[in-house]
C-alpha cells in the first residue's frame, strides 16, 4: 500500500449568500439562503515513500483545501484519504507525529519567545531524543543559516527568517512526509534558494516524502519529480515532470541575430515543420516542430542565406505548459 | 506529564514578555478595588453589620472577589476564538497533543502567572492599604485554596464552551463579553450571593459560577461550618465532571464543522 492513497476525495462548502447591499444584507438575516461550493470534486491519486510531487493549480483550485484534508484538520464530505494506513482525521494526533507541515501564510512558532524555545518545545511533544535533536538543529542551522535568530524572538523576525525557522521546525522530528502549502510566498531570491537546496537535500538524504503546493515553478522544477495539476477541484493532469515536459513541449522556438535578412526574407525560403518569422532586419525567429526536424538541420538552413552572429533556442518551460494546459485545452 | 510542564512552562515565556501591561492591569484592580469599597462604605455608615458580615468581613470580600474575578475578562476562549476568527485552529490542531490537552495547558499557564504576579501582590497590596479579616482559620484557608484551584476546572470548561461558541458566530470578542458579564453576576463578585432575594440565593449557590468567587470567600471568612464547606466543594467538583462531559461531547460535533478561515 502506498504511503498516501486518496481516493474519490470530496469537499464542499456551504457558503451563505448574503447579496449585495445593505438591503439584501438585511434580507438574508431573515432568510439564509445558503450555496455548496465543491472545493475538492473527485480526486484520487496515490503517492509512495519518498516520492516528491508538486500539487499545483490556479488560486481557488481546491489544493489547500486537499492539504487540509490530508493533514486531517478537515474532515472530507466523500472519499476516503489513508496515511501510512491511517485515516488522517479519525488519528490526528497520531498522525502529527509523523508528519510535518509548513504553511507560507502561517507561522507553526511561538510568536513572544526565542525561536529556540519554540524548537525545544516541539523537542518535547514530538519525543525526539537529545541526540538526534541536537545533530538535527546543528545541520538545519548550517544549511539555512539560523545561528542568528535562533535567540531572537520570532516577533522581530523578518518574513523570509521566518519562513526558514518555520521550515526547520517542520523536519526536527524526522517527519515521514512533509506537506509544504506555498512555503516560497512573499520570499527574496536568496532565501527561496536556501529554502529549496534544504527540501531537496532532505529529500534526497533522508527519503522524506513531500507534497509541495506552490506558484512560483521554480520551486516545482527544482524540487519535484511528479507534478500533480488540478483545476476546479480536479485532476487535469498527473504526471512525471520529465514526461509533461517531452509530451507538451514539441514547439522550440530558435532566434537568430543576423547580419542582414534580406537574402532569406525576399527569396520566401520555407523548410517544412518550420514557420519563420522576421521581426527586424536584423532578427529571425524560427518556431519549429521537434518530431519533424531537429534544431540543426533549421540552423544550417538559415546560414545558406545570411551569416549567422548569435543564436538562441528556447523551449516552453513547466510553467508555460501548464497554462496552456489549463486555458487551452479546457 | 513532562510534555505539559514544558506547554506550560511556553504560555509563562509568552505572558513574560509583556510585564509592562501587568502594571496597569494591577493599577485597574487596585482602582476597582477601592471603589467597591468606598461603596460598601457608604452602607456601613450607620450600621455594623449586614447579614452576620461586618465591614472587615465585607473588605475582605470586595479584595478576595476583585482579584478573583479579574480572571472573568481573561481565560482562554479569548485565545480559542481567536484561533478560529483568524484561521491559525489549523495550525493547532497539527501539533502532536489534544486540542483540550493544549488549551488547557494554557489556562494553568494563565492561571500561575495571574497567581504569581497578578493576584498575591495585588491582594497584599490591597490588604495592607484597606485592612479586612484575614482567614478564620488554618484550615479554611486550605480548604479556600482548594476550593480556588477546582474553579479553575469550572472556569475552564465554561471558557471552552464560550470558545465553541466562535465556531458558529465566527467572532471572536462578543461572547467573550457575555461570558464575562454572565460570570460577574452569577458568581457574586459584583453583588454577593447573600444580597440576593431568598430563592435566587438557592439557586445561586448550588449552580457552577458561585464556586468561582462566593464558595472560596465564604470557606476563607468561615461563614460555612466544615460540613457544608465540604459540601459545597463537592459541588463544585460534581460540575467540573458535567462540565468536562458537556464540552468534550460539543467538541466532537464541533470539530468536524471546522472550518479554516483565510486559506
Amino acid at each position: 500500500m502506498a504511503l498516501i492513497e486518496v481516493e474519490n476525495l470530496v469537499k464542499e462548502y456551504k457558503r451563505k449568500i448574503s447579496g449585495e447591499g445593505i438591503k439584501d444584507a438585511l434580507y438574508h438575516i431573515l432568510h439564509p439562503v445558503y450555496e455548496t461550493f465543491r472545493a475538492v470534486d473527485d480526486i484520487s491519486f496515490s503517492i509512495e515513500k519518498g516520492e516528491s510531487v508538486g500539487y499545483i493549480g490556479p488560486n481557488g483550485s481546491g489544493k489547500s483545501t486537499t492539504i487540509k484534508m490530508l493533514t486531517g484538520i478537515l474532515t472530507p464530505t466523500a472519499g476516503s484519504i489513508h496515511i501510512n494506513g491511517r485515516i488522517p482525521t479519525k488519528e490526528r494526533i497520531k498522525n502529527n507525529r509523523e508528519i510535518g507541515v509548513v504553511t507560507g501564510n502561517r507561522s507553526t512558532l511561538y510568536w513572544d519567545v526565542p525561536i529556540i524555545e519554540s524548537f525545544r518545545l516541539f523537542q518535547k511533544l514530538y519525543e525526539v531524543p537529545d541526540n538526534i535533536f541536537r545533530k538535527n538543529l546543528e545541520e538545519f542551522t548550517e544549511i539555512m543559516g539560523l545561528e542568528s535568530l535562533l535567540h531572537v524572538p520570532e516577533r522581530q523576525l523578518s518574513l523570509g527568517q521566518r519562513m526558514r525557522c518555520n521550515i526547520a521546525a517542520a523536519f526536527l522530528h524526522n517527519p515521514k512526509t512533509v506537506y509544504l502549502d506555498e512555503p516560497t510566498i512573499g520570499l527574496d531570491s536568496e532565501s527561496k534558494r536556501r529554502i529549496r537546496t534544504f527540501i531537496k537535500k532532505m529529500n534526497d538524504e533522508r527519503d522524506t516524502t513531500f507534497i509541495i503546493t506552490s506558484h512560483d515553478f521554480q520551486d516545482i522544477e527544482m524540487l519535484c519529480r511528479r507534478i500533480i495539476l488540478i483545476n476546479h477541484g480536479k485532476v487535469v493532469l498527473d504526471n512525471d515532470i520529465e514526461k509533461v515536459r517531452k509530451d507538451f513541449d514539441q514547439k522550440k522556438k530558435v532566434r537568430f541575430e543576423v547580419e542582414n535578412n534580406y537574402a532569406m526574407k525576399s527569396g520566401e525560403h520555407c523548410l517544412p515543420g518550420v514557420s519563420f518569422q522576421y521581426i527586424d532586419s536584423y532578427l529571425i525567429e524560427a518556431e519549429y516542430n521537434t518530431e519533424e526536424v531537429d534544431a540543426m538541420t533549421v540552423v544550417g538552413f538559415v546560414s545558406k542565406y545570411c551569416p549567422i552572429k548569435d543564436i538562441t533556442i528556447t523551449g516552453r518551460d513547466i510553467e508555460t505548459i501548464v497554462q496552456d494546459i489549463l486555458y487551452k485545452r479546457l | 506529564m513532562k510534555k505539559f510542564y514544558y506547554m506550560v512552562r511556553m504560555v509563562f515565556m509568552e505572558k513574560m514578555a509583556y510585564m509592562k501591561a501587568l502594571l496597569f492591569d494591577a493599577a485597574a484592580a487596585l482602582a476597582s478595588i477601592f471603589v467597591y469599597y468606598c461603596l460598601w462604605r457608604v452602607v456601613f455608615k450607620d450600621r455594623n453589620e449586614m447579614q452576620g458580615f461586618t465591614m472587615v468581613e465585607i473588605t475582605t470580600y470586595i479584595i478576595l472577589s476583585r482579584t478573583l474575578a479579574m480572571q472573568f475578562s481573561e481565560g482562554i476562549n479569548r485565545e480559542f476564538a481567536l484561533w478560529i476568527y483568524e484561521g491559525s485552529i489549523g495550525t493547532e490542531m497539527l501539533r502532536p497533543v489534544r486540542l483540550f490537552t493544549n488549551l488547557f495547558s494554557r489556562r494553568v499557564g494563565e492561571f500561575l502567572f495571574y497567581i504569581t504576579f497578578k493576584a498575591v501582590p495585588i491582594m497584599l497590596l490591597a490588604f495592607l492599604l484597606l485592612g479586612g479579616a484575614g482567614p478564620a482559620g488554618g484550615i479554611n484557608l486550605l480548604l479556600f485554596l482548594l476550593s480556588v484551584l477546582i474553579s479553575i476546572g469550572i472556569m475552564f470548561y465554561v471558557e471552552m464552551l464560550v470558545g465553541m461558541g466562535s465556531f458558529y458566530t465566527l467572532t471572536h470578542y462578543a461572547l467573550g463579553y457575555t461570558k464575562t458579564a454572565v460570570l460577574d453576576l452569577l458568581s457574586g463578585s459584583v453583588v454577593p450571593i447573600f444580597l440576593f432575594p431568598g430563592f435566587i440565593q438557592e439557586i445561586l449557590t448550588f449552580l457552577p459560577f458561585a464556586g468561582m468567587v462566593s464558595v472560596p470567600i465564604n470557606i476563607f471568612l468561615g461563614k460555612y461550618t466544615l460540613r457544608e464547606s465540604l459540601m459545597y466543594i463537592g459541588i463544585q467538583c460534581f460540575w467540573v465532571i458535567i462540565m468536562y462531559f458537556l464540552a468534550h461531547g460539543c467538541f466532537h460535533k464541533v470539530i468536524k464543522k471546522v472550518v479554516v478561515q483565510g486559506g
